[in-house]
């Protein structure tokens, strides 16, 4: 199965009956409203030709019910038809994106980092709403369009004679070569204009980073013109295509207008003697001709739709790659129900981690011993690879040498549930998501009793946002100020309840009446649990030992 | 979000988007609107009726007047003539349309540029890149399909029913009334389209942001939230999110459609009344006005026009998203400024780069009673100094105490608030910004070769100039072991650097600038020792040739000496 069929029917799973439903449907309205035009056709003719002559006897009651009907069904339909394809499209988001989500928290750690790069992000965003809006406005139109031509075709090799069918669907299989085949050549070029873009706009990030310097560098601005002119010529491009697309609408149109001429006439070449009269002759020419012109808008905007098929192409093939389950060595797991209570024991043995091009490495034989219970501090100045370590011990960085060991087992065998219920890290960074207060506090302890989450947050002098708690923070939310987002990260920390801590500059942003708090609530917690303590200074605290690391290598302070 | 929150969340921003409105309608020039969209849209749309109005002829002359095909031929060449005159004309206005929107786009994004690459202008909005890039390379894009998709659709929707209402007036008033009656008057009718699809785009545009922004907060925070063991249970949160969503949206959606649906009704109960309606008449159960004595032809060529009276509105109501999408980002750049600050363009009212003061040696540097002040912060007051050319000065302070604000003000992006700050007895944004330099905590290099980012602004620099430059960063071994040397690519995907090799690289390409007065802003603050060393040493050669600004508290910077201030900061501060 290719990429894309894999990523589509993962998307529809489930969802089949909506499709179905909204496929019917949008068949439906279509067919209502060339019948519309076409029966009105017949209609106007049969009476013109009752009114010439007296011997024909026109029915009238049931054509203008048909009418009607034909009018009401296109209204509905339409307003179904589309009601369906958004629930469709809806029904795909959550499909789709849950099993993004799940698939990316399998991968192995490390990998996340391309992540953290925002274009990325906007990249896989995109990706997936283009893929869940593909069926509503490619898929499911040809379909209908392709249906209700065929039901002309045979409608008029029925009612006129069979050239007259032949024609309609000479033009309906033009027009679909028209849309998925002249769609395909301008859509490949427009995929790898919107590859030469997205660099573009890379660069462009690039530029903006380094303005400062740049303002001194560059005074002639030579970078920013060459953005702007890849950007114009970008635009050229884009100018290009809107014109050749519209000439393809046009042909489009064209072709459905060359149709009638043809169906026409195939109606004067029949010599005039053996012409039908009466009601099977003018009214059903009249029908015919009516219709394909009401075909012809049932067809149209479809061009436009299918440019973005390579596009929606190359997003399923990059999404069928993002959600390929691929679990790797390092299962998740699932936390055995005999958990421990004792700290781990942690051991870095000869660990190596280089740098750059030929800088000397950043940890050069590094052996450390954390044994269960003891608090430990290591200090060193910025850059000097505190951090590192602290991605070394939860398996987020594999050394270039050394072994990362837990209670005697290597770190990168170890399961995820199980290392991070042991093991807990406040990140140098204060990373908050968008939700309420409470679901930040308790993202790791969801169980966690309220009462103690308050006496926490007292503690650290938070007691204000109490009545907070179902106040929406992160992006959209309250804004918190740097010390706040500090101690709710830390409080984050500590409610996990893992056995051994380690804090990354947990102090940072913090005034002195805020570090205080920090390390009397610390003392308390931490009692019977293992800290590992990252910073340019040892803290105020019971430590059992205190070492500082420098060019490489770890000295004891 | 609930549609109550969301009706005066939409009341609330109407000035600012008639205001929006009122740019994007002003901002291309009139003459190319009425030549490139107004008349071949006119011009299609007189093909169209012209065309339909042949094949009708030739509908009736064969179905009535038993002709054959010679006798239609020249009416149905004709008919196909005026389709393909269509073709053409239909590319040509889709091209120039779409022009019209680039060259408005490009223009913004000049603008926008220009600004967002003004260190002075950085400083006061504070503004980050990401944000930034965002808005330049992809915001201002959804302003082109306004041009080029929605305009022309808003003209055909004026024209095309016009010109019908003319045509079918003439063949038949009371057929005329009937189509204008069903179709409240156009202008109401836009109004209805206009109200109902803006509500319903903006209600169902809202809910998938906050659902997407949802995912991407999610993407960005996941490593964090496998720290916490809580992968599974958020994608499970997010499906029921999802689902969450969909249930509230398709309820305001069921109601929102409706204003689509209605003009669906009306277009279709047209065509059936029109229908009814001439064919009663040709029956003859009609004997009042017109219709006594409508023919078939009057009555063929009403009916085959019908759908096209409605066929523009619809088109229109399918662009209407591009209108909010083009009016959002259009909002979105004004932002806090001003309305016109947006179209603006701030880059041609500084003085131009050549009008400013070139300094062929070292700096003299000297500041009397200044004072600092970024936007709505504290005013830092600043100690006297003086500084010889090929000085080095020290600046220490704790943080906040508004060592980067001096370095904004050494480089020519603050004006002091009070106070002078001369350089060779010049105000700093009077002198050429080449003769200047600054260097942060983390250098900012570009992804690209390392020849590239030696010399970004000249592009090509004497290669001798080039290994000169890094040998005296400690970095020409370095770079000559490596397979590419000069050519090495660094940046995300290719080589890395360290922190401390990207400084030095950075402090190389200062150095083949050679500026009058370099300023250095924590130039080891994220470097370790080691490191920190190996860029002092770097900064050592540049004494004499350059006046230093060395920036910073690091223990480390002590290691050279030169004239030292202390900023203490705001007074009433801590």
């Amino acid at each position: 199965m290719s990429a894309e069929r894999r990523v589509f029917s993962r998307l529809m799973a489930g969802n089949r009956r909506w499709l179905l439903g909204a496929i019917v449907l949008a068949i439906l309205a279509a067919l209502a409203s060339v019948g519309l035009v076409a029966v009105s056709g017949w209609f106007l003719t049969a009476t013109a030709l009752a009114g010439l002559s007296a011997a024909i006897r026109l029915e009238v009651f049931l054509p203008a019910a048909l009418i009607r009907a034909f009018a009401i069904l296109r209204t509905v339909g339409r307003y179904l038809e589309r009601l369906l394809t958004h629930e469709l499209i809806f029904r795909g988001i959550s499909r789709l994106r849950a099993g993004l989500f799940r698939s990316l928290s399998n991968r192995p750690l490390p990998e996340l980092d391309a992540l953290a790069d925002e274009r990325a992000l906007t990249r896989l965003v995109a990706d997936a709403e283009r893929l869940e809006a593909h069926h509503a406005t490619m898929r499911i139109p040809l379909l209908a369009a392709l249906a209700t031509s065929v039901a002309l075709a045979a409608t008029l090799a029925l009612l006129l004679d069979p050239a007259a069918g032949l024609t309609v669907l000479a033009v309906a299989l033009a027009l679909a070569w028209l849309v998925v085949g002249g769609s395909r050549r301008a859509g490949i070029a427009r995929a790898a204009d919107s590859l030469r873009r997205d660099r573009g706009a890379r660069y462009l990030g690039g530029l903006l980073d380094a303005h400062r310097e740049l303002h001194h560098l560059d005074p002639n601005r030579g970078l920013r013109d060459r953005i702007l002119n890849a950007f114009e010529r970008h635009g050229l491009r884009e100018t290009g295509r809107a014109a050749s697309a519209g000439r393809m609408e046009g042909l489009m149109a064209l072709l459905v207008i060359v149709g009638v001429a043809v169906l026409l006439a195939q109606a004067a070449t029949v010599p005039p003697e053996t012409r039908e009269t009466g009601l099977a002759g003018a009214p059903r020419i009249a029908l015919g001709v009516l219709a394909l012109l009401a075909l012809g808008a049932v067809w149209g905007g479809l061009h436009e739709a299918w440019q973005q098929r390579v596009v929606t192409a190359l997003a399923a093939r990059r999404l069928d790659r993002d959600l390929a389950a691929s679990p790797g060595p390092r299962s998740v797991g699932t936390v055995g129900a005999a958990a421990k209570n004792t700290p781990p024991e942690l051991r870095l043995e000869a660990i190596r981690v280089r740098r750059g091009l030929a800088d000397q490495a950043l940890l050069e034989d590094i052996h450390l011993e954390l044994a269960p219970g003891a608090w430990l501090a290591i200090s060193g100045r910025s850059g000097c690879g505190k951090s590192t370590l602290a991605e070394l011990l939860t398996a987020r960085l594999i050394p270039d040498s050394g072994r990362v060991l837990m209670d005697g087992r290597e770190l990168s065998e170890l399961p995820e549930a199980v290392l991070f219920r042991r093991i807990g890290l406040l990140q140098q960074d204060n990373v908050l998501f968008a939700d309420t207060l409470w679901r930040n506090l308790v993202v790791g302890a969801p169980d966690s009793e309220p009462d103690n989450v308050i006496r926490a947050l007292e503690d650290l002098g938070l007691e204000y946002l109490v009545p907070h708690l179902d106040t929406w923070i992160g992006s959209g939310g309250r804004q918190l100020s740097g010390g706040e987002a500090r101690r709710i990260c830390l409080l984050r920390t500590l409610l996990a309840g893992p056995e051994l801590v380690i804090l990354d500059e947990p102090l940072r942003g913090l005034d002195a009446v805020n570090r205080d708090r920090v390390l009397n609530c610390l003392r308390e917690q931490l009692d019977g649990r293992s800290l590992l303590w990252l910073d340019h200074q040892a803290p105020d605290l019971p430590l059992t030992a205190h070492w500082q690391l420098q060019d490489g290598r770890l000295e004891r302070a | 979000m609930d549609s109550a929150t969301l009706a005066t969340l939409h009341r609330e921003a109407a000035p600012r988007r008639r205001a929006a409105m009122r740019l994007l309608a002003t901002s291309a020039p009139r003459d190319r609107l009425l030549r490139e969209i107004v008349l071949p849209a006119a011009l299609d749309s007189a093909l169209l009726v012209g065309l339909l109005g042949l094949l009708v002829v030739a509908l009736d002359r064969i179905l009535f007047q038993q002709a054959v095909f010679t006798e239609v031929l020249p009416l149905l060449a004709g008919g196909l003539v005026l389709a393909a005159v269509r073709v053409p004309l239909r590319g040509r206005t889709d091209g120039r349309a779409r022009a019209l929107g680039e060259r408005v786009v490009s223009r913004l994004r000049e603008d926008q540029l220009g600004r967002a690459m003004d260190p002075a202008w950085r400083l006061g909005s504070g503004e980050d890149s990401g944000h930034l890039q965002h808005r330049i390379a992809d915001n201002l894009e959804a302003i082109t399909p306004f041009y080029g998709r929605h305009l022309p659709a808003l003209v055909t929707a004026v024209i095309q029913p016009l010109l019908i209402l003319v045509v079918v007036f003439f063949h038949d008033w009371l057929a005329g009334i009937l189509l204008a009656l069903t179709a409240p008057l156009i202008p109401g009718f836009m109004a209805l389209v206009g109200m109902g699809t803006q509500v319903l785009a903006e209600r169902q545009q809202t809910a998938l942001t906050r659902l997407s922004g949802l995912f991407r907060d999610r993407l960005r925070a996941l490593s964090t939230l496998r720290l916490f063991r809580a992968g599974e249970q958020e994608a499970r949160d997010l499906e029921e999110r999802s689902e969450d969503y969909r249930e509230r949206s398709m309820g305001v959606l069921r109601v929102a459609f409706l204003s689509s649906a209605i003009l669906e009704f009306f277009s279709a109960v047209a065509i059936a009344v029109l229908a009814v309606y001439v064919g009663f008449s040709l029956l003859g159960y009609y004997e009042f006005g017109p219709a006594a004595d409508i023919g078939f032809f009057s009555g063929m060529l009403i009916l085959v026009l019908a759908p096209e009276f409605f066929s523009p509105l619809r088109r229109l109501g399918q662009t209407w998203h591009d209108r909010s999408a083009a009016l959002a980002a259009v909002m979105a750049l004004s932002g806090e400024d001003s309305e016109a600050s947006a179209f603006a363009s701030p880059a041609a009212e500084r003085s131009r780069p050549d009008t400013r003061q070139r300094l062929e040696a070292a700096a003299r540097v000297s500041g009397q009673d200044l004072v600092l002040r970024i936007g709505d912060g504290p005013r830092l007051p600043v100690p006297d100094l003086d500084l010889e050319p090929g000085e080095i000065l020290r600046v220490t302070g704790n943080s906040g105490s508004g060592k980067s604000t001096l370095a904004a003000a050494l480089t020519g992006s603050l004006a002091p608030v009070s106070g002078s700050l001369l350089i060779n007895d010049k105000p700093p944004n009077a002198v050429a910004p080449e003769c200047l330099g600054w260097l942060g905590q983390d250098p900012h290099l570009l992804p690209g070769s390392l020849r590239f980012n030696l010399a970004p602004g000249t592009g090509e620099a004497p290669e001798e100039a080039l290994w000169e430059a890094l040998s005296r960063v400690g970095l020409a071994d370095v770079v000559r072991n490596t397979p590419h040397g000069l050519d090495t690519r660094i940046g995300p995907g290719r080589v890395r650097l360290s922190g401390g090799e990207a400084q030095r690289l950075a402090l190389a390409r200062v150095m083949l600038v050679q500026p009058a007065l370099l300023v250095l802003d924590e130039p080891t603050a994220s470097l370790d020792r080691a490191a920190a060393h190996a860029v002092l040493e770097a900064i050592s050669p540049l004494r004499g040739r350059s006046s230093l600004v060395l920036i910073g508290h690091d223990p480390e910077l002590d290691r050279i000496s030169g004239k030292r201030i202390h900023l203490e900061g705001a007074p009433n501060v801590r």
